[in-house]
C-alpha cells in the first residue's frame, strides 16, 4: 500500500497550475502589478495575464477550467463563509449548536481539500484548523476522538473564520 | 488507454480531476457523485482503478470500498482513496482497509495523473 506524500504544498513539486499561480505567471512575464481581475478577486484569464511561451495547451486548458470554476464557485463560497460566520458568532457566545458545528465542520472539511487546487494554499491550511476546532468530541469506530475544543478554541474561531475571508477576498 | 472512475460529491473536485486526468494523461474518466452510483458505473465499466473521495453522505468512501470487496464483479478494481484528512491516525485507518494508496487533497492537477501511476506501479 502506497500512501503518496506528495501534495500540493511539496515544494519539490513543480507546480505552475492555479489562481495563485497566475499571479506569479503574471509578476515572471514581466507585468510587475496584479492584474486588476486578481486584486478584485476575479480569477485572472488567459487574456488578462502573459503566459509562458512553451507553455503547454494540456496546463493551459486545466488553468483555464480551473479560473472558469473558481468563478462559478463564489457564490457557493460566500455562502459557505457565511455559514462559518455564523457558526463562529454562536461559538464565541457559547450558543453553538450540534446542527451548526456539524454544518460547518462540513464546510471546514470541503474548504481544506478544494482551496488549495486552486492555489490558495494559505486558504487550506486555516480551513484546517476551523476543522480541527470543530471536530466533534465523542469517539466511533470509524473516527477517533481529536483534540476537543474548548472556549478557547471556539473563541479562536472568529480569528481564523475572518482570515479566511481575508486570504480569499483581501479587497472586501 | 488508461481508464478511470472517480468518485466524489463535490462537483468542482471531479470536473478538475477528470481532465486534468484526460488532458495530462490521455485517460478516458467515469464520474460518480456517490459511493453507490460508483459501484454501479464501476461494474458496468470496469475501469482500471478507481479514484474515490473519503467523506461523502450517504455511503462514505470506505464503505463503499467494503461494498466492493464484497462484489466478484468490482472487487478486482484497485481503488486509490483521495482524502483531506492528513493525519496519521486517518492515514493508517484508511491504509487498514487494504486499498491501493492514499492520494490527499487539495491535489495538483498537473501531477495527478503521475502520483496516481505511482501509487498502482503504471509505468
Amino acid at each position: 500500500m502506497i500512501v503518496s506524500q506528495r501534495s500540493i504544498f511539496d515544494p519539490s513539486v513543480n507546480r505552475t497550475s492555479g489562481i495563485a499561480s497566475f499571479v506569479r505567471i503574471c509578476t515572471k512575464g514581466g507585468i510587475p502589478q496584479l492584474s486588476s481581475s486578481t486584486i478584485n478577486n476575479q480569477p485572472p484569464t488567459a487574456s488578462n495575464c502573459t503566459r509562458p511561451a512553451m507553455k503547454k495547451d494540456e496546463e493551459a486548458k486545466i488553468e483555464i477550467l480551473l479560473a472558469t470554476l473558481w468563478e462559478r464557485n463564489l457564490p457557493t463560497l460566500r455562502e459557505r463563509l457565511d455559514i462559518l460566520d455564523r457558526a463562529a458568532a454562536a461559538a464565541a457566545s457559547g450558543h453553538l449548536t450540534e446542527a451548526s458545528r456539524a454544518e460547518a465542520l462540513g464546510i471546514a472539511h470541503k474548504l481544506s481539500g478544494s482551496l488549495g487546487m486552486f492555489g490558495y494554499h494559505r486558504g487550506t491550511e486555516i480551513a484546517r484548523q476551523i476543522e480541527a476546532i470543530l471536530a466533534p468530541l465523542a469517539s466511533t469506530p470509524d473516527s477517533p476522538a481529536p483534540a476537543a475544543s474548548t472556549p478557547d478554541t471556539l473563541t479562536h474561531l472568529s480569528i481564523l473564520v475572518i482570515e479566511l475571508h481575508d486570504t480569499l477576498f483581501p479587497s472586501r | 488507454m488508461r481508464r478511470i472512475l472517480i468518485i466524489d460529491d463535490e462537483d468542482d473536485i471531479r470536473e478538475v480531476a477528470g481532465l486534468s486526468l484526460e488532458a495530462i494523461a490521455g485517460w478516458q474518466i467515469f464520474t460518480a457523485s456517490s459511493g453507490l452510483e460508483g459501484i454501479s458505473v464501476a461494474t458496468a465499466e470496469q475501469p482500471d482503478a478507481i479514484l474515490m473521495d473519503v467523506m461523502m453522505p450517504g455511503v462514505d468512501g470506505p464503505d463503499t470500498f467494503r461494498r466492493m470487496q464484497q462484489d466478484p464483479a468490482v472487487a478486482h478494481i484497485p481503488v486509490i482513496l483521495l482524502t483531506a484528512k492528513v493525519q496519521g491516525v486517518d492515514q493508517r485507518r484508511f491504509a487498514s482497509l487494504g486499498v491501493a494508496g492514499i492520494l490527499f487533497k487539495p491535489f495538483d492537477p498537473l501531477t495527478l495523473a503521475q502520483q496516481i501511476s505511482e501509487v498502482l506501479g503504471w509505468r
